[in-house]
């Protein structure tokens, strides 16, 4: 066995475990019936029957989530750069990213659905959420270029701009990614709460629906969906992490 | 910047009151320099509900907020005092597993190979998903808004950990191989010191999805704290409370944010 394939080999394991494990629970009726085996789970998103309701909460949650993610991921780095920028709109910044964060969704719901309706405060929950992340990511990012490349560029005499983008840029890079995979689930999660406040269709309408009616098949199937779309999109985001740590290792 | 303003504020007006002057403008400019987008939200609040015509029944201004705080302390102190408790027993907690199980499944390829799976899972579960299921579980009550709290820190715990641990330099790895060094001591001198800074992002980035994790939780299931109080406020349409206990919510996340910041300054200037 060559050592580039162990890890994989252990990781499809861990899974298949982790699989077993959960199916096995819900066979022997361990947790009650709130936990039912992953095979009843599979055959409930497999059926043709559920995928109409399945799809069409799941096409609402992922557009939310995208558009939320983009308009985040956007903010947060204008708003990283204009700290490093304009030093003096930096504490502000930081505080107010903080409290952009603290805000909890649960009481905000109000006050969002008189901005933007029902069907857009999921989107903007999901905007703050990735803003916040991805802040806090590329301002720590941009504080990391080693001093003795930014002194060289100083004395040199770099702009301000030209040093920002031939050196914290891209040393910032991997804290990017870094706050990009962690803003993945984030974002699922975003759209989630945000549609519990009166939004017609999404997985999150599905959660509470399906709680509601002590629909336990929904409820895992639902669940089951969010988490591949999180994995999906965290898939994309630790690729692209780890082809920036090669390249600037 | 701000103290050559405030010097020549006082020059300009001269003598004690100068000084005085000078002292109260410092002070403002800070404040300013600080909090200049909360002030402009603060001022953009009342402006907004005058400019769409928006009566008390649909939102309250920030002067009803203030004044049922100044009037009803006593309703807000108990349910500060339950989310601080839960929010920081379970920050603690998830840190702490996140961080033991992080130096583990570095050390063994075998032990991330079984756990990496799980952990990401754990991570990508929806919180809003995992509340029914582990309220069903765990019953409505308090521990399940710990096991919850302790969830959502645990990740980003874990996953810093890991990634903090493997950026150590070739160089350094180097060193300690050629002059022998045992996994222990290349775990606790050079690659756990090397995760700290990692270790010390994940608190502060973990800080306030403690907080919210608890006001979510106890929102749905458990019947006290902070998020308990906004839900009744809002089932019995007291506006100005529900909003001022949004408000003191928030407050609360943005201490324990601010906390964990400094701790985190703090920790990384000692050991870089």
């Amino acid at each position: 066995m060559t050592s580039r394939l162990r890890p994989v080999l252990y990781g499809v394991s861990g899974v298949v475990v982790l699989l077993v494990l959960a199916e096995l629970i819900g066979q022997l009726g361990l947790l009650g019936t709130t936990w039912p085996p992953l095979s009843t789970v599979v055959a409930f998103l497999l059926d043709p029957d559920n995928h109409t309701l399945l799809g069409n909460a799941l096409a609402a949650t992922v557009t939310e989530a995208l558009i939320g993610g983009a308009i985040g991921i956007a903010a947060g780095v204008f708003f990283a750069l204009l700290a490093v920028l304009v030093p003096v709109l930096a504490p502000g910044l930081d505080r107010f990213a903080a409290v952009i964060d603290a805000v909890p969704a649960v009481a905000l719901a109000p006050f969002l659905i008189l901005i933007l309706g029902r069907e857009g405060t999921p989107v903007l929950v999901v905007a703050l959420s990735v803003t916040f992340i991805i802040y806090i990511s590329m301002s720590s990012g941009l504080s990391v270029a080693s001093h003795p490349y930014q002194d060289l560029f100083t004395v040199l005499g770099a702009r301000r701009g030209t040093r920002l983008g031939l050196v914290d840029l891209p040393a910032a890079l991997p804290k990017f990614f870094d706050g990009l995979a962690l803003a993945a689930p984030a974002m699922i999660l975003g759209a989630t709460i945000g549609e519990w406040f009166g939004a017609k269709r999404g997985l999150g309408v599905l959660f509470i629906s399906a709680m509601q009616n002590y629909r336990i098949d929904l409820l895992w199937a639902a669940a089951a969906l969010s988490v591949i779309c999180s994995l999906i999109i965290y898939g994309i985001a630790v690729a692209a992490q780890r082809a920036v740590a090669r390249r600037f290792a | 910047m701000t103290q050559s303003l405030s010097v020549a504020a006082a020059r300009t007006t001269g003598g004690l009151f100068g000084r005085v002057g000078g002292a109260v403008g410092r002070f403002l400019l800070v404040v300013l320099q600080r909090y200049w987008p909360i002030i402009l939200l603060l001022i953009a609040w009342p402006v907004w509900l005058w400019a769409n015509g928006y009566s008390r029944a649909v939102a309250p201004s920030p002067l009803d907020v203030a004044t049922d705080l100044v009037l009803h302390p006593d309703v807000y102190v108990w349910p500060v005092l339950w989310t601080t408790l839960f929010a920081v027993g379970g920050l603690a907690l998830g840190m702490l597993v996140g961080v033991v199980l992080g130096v583990l499944v570095w050390m063994s390829p075998l032990a991330s190979g079984l756990l990496m799976p799980s952990a990401l899972i754990l991570r990508v579960v929806p919180v809003t998903a995992m509340i029914p299921i582990l309220a069903r579980l765990f019953g409505y009550g308090s521990g399940t808004v710990v096991v919850i709290v302790v969830i959502l820190v645990f990740f980003p715990a874990f996953s810093l950990t890991v990634s903090g641990m493997s950026s150590v330099a070739k160089s350094s790895r180097d060193l300690f191989g050629v002059l022998g060094a045992g996994l222990l001591t290349r775990v606790l001198r050079l690659h756990l010191p090397a995760a700290i800074p990692s270790i010390m992002l994940a608190l502060r980035l973990s800080a306030p999805i403690a907080i919210l994790g608890v006001l979510l939780a106890e929102y749905l299931i458990s019947g006290v704290g902070l998020g308990d109080l906004l839900r009744s406020s809002a089932d019995r349409l007291q506006f100005e409370r529900e909003w001022a206990s949004a408000l003191v919510a928030t407050a609360l996340s943005v201490l324990c944010f601010g906390l964990a910041q400094s701790l985190e300054r703090r920790v990384v200037d000692r050991v870089t």
